[in-house]
């Protein structure tokens, strides 16, 4: 990954838009092609489809052309001036913002470059999370403590506690999506052997010729996948934390939702709570006191 | 080059003739749904005798005249209810105890609400099974009772013989987790990542829902995609279907379990192991295992992939009683239960074992056949006497 943190923001600026246009190109010039060939094999609405791509290539050129002229270095400076001549508190935020979206958007790509890659099957060790960490790194890094600045004034508590709730939602967000992505994972593997798995057999001449017994060697791959899976440390662990971390979210939300019921003449769970557990105890006590009274008067 | 060797036709023809056979089972189907279907589950009749906050005694009406003289308790688990034992007349577990003279009581948890969120497994144990014991021991004014525990149900009765030896007869436990220090099973291995403080504090309950979420994730290809997939395949099929619907009724009806009994049970247990080693506290008590000397039969399934064979099978080498029996049979964890062809075998397997050891009825029933063989001869000399005399 290369190291943006050093450089000034008027080249990170254009270091940018140069990645984001090759990578848009690139892959402009893939749907491209599969649309030319898509054309060439169509019979019916040749001229539509023809229309539509001239529209589609016509945007894609100007989107590169506007892309590339923004990367020019003396462009970049004109307008990181005019972003100079903003109050330096907005710049600092700007500037930590689009460091860790810079480095965001890297992985992001790398990752992309990746994608496919790494699909080993039956194999959930030092799984490729990097999607995901590079999220909560980015989150956690430039957007976090926007929302632990102090809070002043009458309303701190209560606005503080808003915060949290904030907080620990986009964490448990991060944490479910990916325990959500590793469930996800067998399908996708267990799709990919089951295609070896049918040129193997097409190889044998003993392709299925019964739809249903393709469902159900799939369904077979598939369940050896989710046991590997669930047997893996990555998963026990992601787990726990998709599950702590949806604690803590709906602690802070109720933490919330308390304040909000203050106002309102209705009962909180920690009203309730303190009355349920004085209830239990009130009533352990005379169901000791009654079974000694029975074990006395016999 | 070479062409690829897919029997295209066949699978066409194959897929041409599954189109036609769907449509029809889509008819069938509606036609099922749309019918009046029998899905009531948990139908054999019985009283209420006992009742505690939520918690009550079902009293099964009997249909025969008892074998045996001890009763017995049946005590499910907290997870899910106590109807799967009488899910439907034919495959029903309460009701061949009744056929086969066993006078039957089960607990039911019923549903827990916030209130009951510090209840902790010594409430459970020490007080409402001790209180229904009680009751149940005055009112067939006996000294003991027999002791029938289900999964969690069964840890239970375990902690309860050792605590109170002298009102268990007979203990059956069925698959009954009491050794936690195993990677057979995944419940095994995720419950020690979990942060149950933190669920627990958050949640007040263990919502039955999440957990249920967490069974059904245990095995998703099987349990999410295959079993609906086989629902679709059997539409038209109305038995199938009402089956089904009341296996889905009982799936899914899951109460809470009660915050500090979960607390206690996923750290004592799954975490540290306590049972087994027989330094479980419930209160401030321990829970010895050298004090359950009642006998013990120890039921469980080869491929329970929730109770794995390896998580109840150490029991009988831990209690303090000489008359042990481990019973592996080849089945699952529901299908112990629901099966019909492994019900045939449990239910006689447990009354054959309770008959041997009813001893206080055998005996006096053995006592009555021998007074009453003896009176039959004593007729026969006499009337030969009387003949002989006449003679």
């Amino acid at each position: 990954m290369t190291d943006t943190g050093n450089k000034d923001p008027g080249a990170k600026f254009s270091e940018w838009l140069n990645s984001a246009n090759e990578f848009w190109g690139s892959m402009g010039k893939i749907w491209q092609d599969s649309l030319q060939t898509g054309c060439a094999s169509a019979t019916q609405d040749k001229s539509d489809n023809g229309g539509n791509q001239k529209g589609w290539e016509s945007a894609f050129r100007m989107w590169r052309l506007f892309a590339s002229v923004l990367a020019e270095p003396s462009f970049a400076g004109t307008f990181l001036k005019g972003i100079n001549a903003m109050p330096d508190t907005f710049l600092k935020v700007a500037g930590t913002g689009l460091t860790g979206f810079l480095q965001f958007y890297q992985q992001w790509q790398e990752k992309a470059g990746r994608m496919g890659k790494n699909t080993k099957a039956y194999s959930f060790d030092h799984l490729d999370q990097e999607m995901f960490t590079a999220w909560k790194e980015l989150y956690e890094q430039e957007i976090r403590q926007f929302l632990k600045i102090p809070q002043f004034g009458l309303l701190r508590g209560y606005q503080e506690r808003f915060m949290e709730g904030l907080d620990d939602f986009n964490i448990f967000q991060s944490s479910m999506g990916e325990f959500i992505h590793l469930l996800s994972l067998p399908i996708e593997k267990s799709f990919n052997v089951l295609q070896q798995q049918l040129e193997e057999l097409e190889k044998n001449g003993e392709f299925p010729s019964d739809p249903h017994e393709i469902y159900r060697l799939w369904v077979k791959i598939l369940e050896g996948h989710f046991m590997t899976l669930f047997k893996s440390s990555e998963y026990g662990e992601s787990l726990a934390r998709a599950l702590k971390d949806m604690g803590l979210f709906i602690s802070a939300k109720d933490n919330f939702l308390h304040d909000v019921l203050q106002s309102l003449p209705i009962p909180t769970n920690k009203d309730m709570d303190e009355l349920y557990k004085d209830l239990y105890l009130l009533k352990k006590k005379v169901k000791e006191l009654d079974k000694k009274f029975a074990a006395g008067s016999k | 080059m070479e062409a690829p060797r897919i029997p295209v036709d066949l699978i066409l023809s194959k897929l041409a003739e599954d189109t036609e056979k769907f449509h029809e089972r889509v008819k069938k189907g509606s036609d099922v749904l749309l019918d009046k279907l029998d899905t009531q589950i948990a139908t054999t009749p019985y009283d209420i005798e006992y009742e505690e906050d939520r918690v009550k005694l079902k009293h099964y009406r009997p249909v025969t005249e008892s074998s045996l003289k001890t009763p017995l308790l049946i005590v499910y688990a907290l997870i899910n209810r106590e109807t799967m034992l009488d899910l439907q007349p034919g495959r029903s577990v309460v009701q061949s105890f009744l056929e086969k003279g066993i006078d039957v009581y089960m607990v039911d948890w019923g549903y827990p609400t916030r209130k009951d969120k510090f209840i902790t497994i010594d409430d459970h144990v020490n007080g409402y099974m001790d209180n229904i014991a009680d009751y149940i021991l005055k009112k067939h004014k006996v000294k003991k009772i027999n002791l029938m525990g289900i999964c969690m149900g069964g840890s239970f009765c375990v902690m309860y013989s050792a605590l109170h030896p002298g009102k268990v007869r007979n203990l059956i436990t069925t698959v009954t987790p009491t050794n936690f220090e195993t990677d057979q099973g995944l419940l095994h291995i995720w419950m020690k990542h979990i942060d149950v403080d933190s669920l627990v504090d958050t949640f007040g309950n263990m919502p039955g829902d999440m957990m249920n979420f967490g069974f059904l994730i245990l095995n998703p290809a099987r349990l999410m995609i295959d079993k609906y997939v086989g629902l679709l395949e059997n539409i038209g099929d109305k038995t199938f279907v009402e089956n089904f619907v009341r296996m889905e009724k009982w799936i899914f009806d899951s109460p809470d379990v009660a915050g500090e009994t979960f607390r206690q049970f996923v750290v004592d247990c799954y975490q540290k192991n306590l049972l087994i080693q027989s330094k479980m506290m419930l209160g401030d008590q321990r829970v010895n295992l050298k004090k359950i000397t009642m006998p013990l039969l120890n039921i469980y399934g080869r491929y329970d992939h929730l109770v794995p064979p390896a998580a109840c099978d150490l029991l009988s080498s831990k209690v303090g009683s000489k008359d042990v029996q481990d019973d592996c049979l080849e089945t699952g964890h529901i299908g112990i239960y629901v099966s019909s062809r492994v019900q045939n075998k449990l239910v006689p397997r447990i009354v054959k074992w309770l008959e041997e050891r009813d001893t206080i009825k055998k005996t006096k029933r053995k006592k009555a056949a021998t007074k009453t063989a003896k009176k039959a001869e004593e007729k026969v000399v006499f009337k030969r006497k009387i003949k002989g005399a006449a003679v």
